[in-house]
């Protein structure tokens, strides 16, 4: 059995760590396009948004794990 | 003239990108980066920025304790916390740590510049989500203060902060250079800490440090 403890840290570094990183990739696309091909820079907020769900999930599942006894 | 950004984050690929969104801006120089809580508070004993956006969670130090220690060496810098998470904990003790703003990471990014530019010019910045959680809290009334057991209320900041380290798993010679303290002093703080405890080992002070809610990291298990 995994300990509470590394469940929570792999998630932070291992989960947390490349989806923040990829969020920041998909911004700097949104900022490359925005002007010359508005359509790419909508379709990065369009992931940027499945990736923020996912992060969501990640922050909540991490909560309830740090608040259980 | 645009305000001096250090940046203070483990993940490259992610250290990389902000420097590059920060960039695109003209209000924004990133003037120094480093992986580690320790190297930043060398930088800003040397090199005072204006800003330091540091990660809440490193190896090593933390962004807690290092925005206290990088406030000590350099008083008029002001640190703008990035972390994934936005519980209560790091919240309200970057904020008492003296950090000027909580910035979540998130998928857009979308507030790190406004927050860098309220916090530049002297205002304090949480991102939405973590205002709202916080207000929430407040709300319900659970957000009281967390009182220091009773045994720790006479341990100096400094020994709160070597017992911390030390239920981490550090040893006196990894918090020397972590707290930027000769090791003798390292020494003299754990024995002292551990007398005024009444415990003479570090099984009894992690166990302590654990149920006093210093931290939530245990040494790893021989």
């Amino acid at each position: 059995m995994i300990p509470m403890k590394q469940v929570v840290k792999t998630l932070h570094d291992q989960v947390g760590g490349p989806l923040t990183a990829a969020g920041v990739q998909l911004e700097l696309l949104r900022m490359d396009y925005q002007t010359k091909a508005p359509d790419v820079a909508e379709r990065a907020v369009k992931i940027q948004g499945l990736l923020e769900e996912a992060m969501s999930e990640v922050r909540a599942l991490t909560r309830n794990m740090r608040e259980q006894p | 003239m645009p305000y001096e950004v250090l940046l203070v984050e483990d993940h490259r690929i992610v250290r990389d990108g902000i420097k590059a969104i920060l960039e695109r801006t003209a209000e924004f120089r990133v003037v120094g980066e480093t992986e580690s809580a320790a190297d930043a508070i060398q930088f800003c004993k040397s090199t005072p920025p204006h800003i330091v956006l540091m990660d809440l969670s490193m190896p090593g130090l933390g962004g807690v304790d290092a925005t206290g220690e990088v406030l000590r060496h350099s008083p008029q810098t002001k640190v703008v916390i990035l972390s994934m998470f936005d519980d209560e904990a790091s919240v309200v003790g970057s904020i008492r740590a003296g950090a000027r703003g909580f910035v979540l990471k998130r998928a857009s990014l979308d507030d790190l510049i406004e927050a860098l530019s309220t916090v530049a010019k002297g205002g304090f910045y949480l991102s939405s989500q973590v205002s709202d959680r916080l207000l929430e809290r407040i709300q319900k009334g659970d957000l009281e203060p967390r009182k220091l057991p009773t045994a720790l209320q006479g341990l100096s900041r400094r020994e709160l902060q070597v017992m911390r380290l030390v239920a981490e798993g550090k040893s006196s010679k990894e918090i020397a250079v972590l707290l930027d303290l000769g090791l003798q002093t390292v020494r003299s703080y754990r024995k002292t800490m551990m007398k005024k405890l009444g415990l003479n080992n570090v099984a009894g002070l992690t166990q302590m440090a654990v149920s006093a809610g210093l931290t939530t990291m245990q040494a790893p298990k021989e």
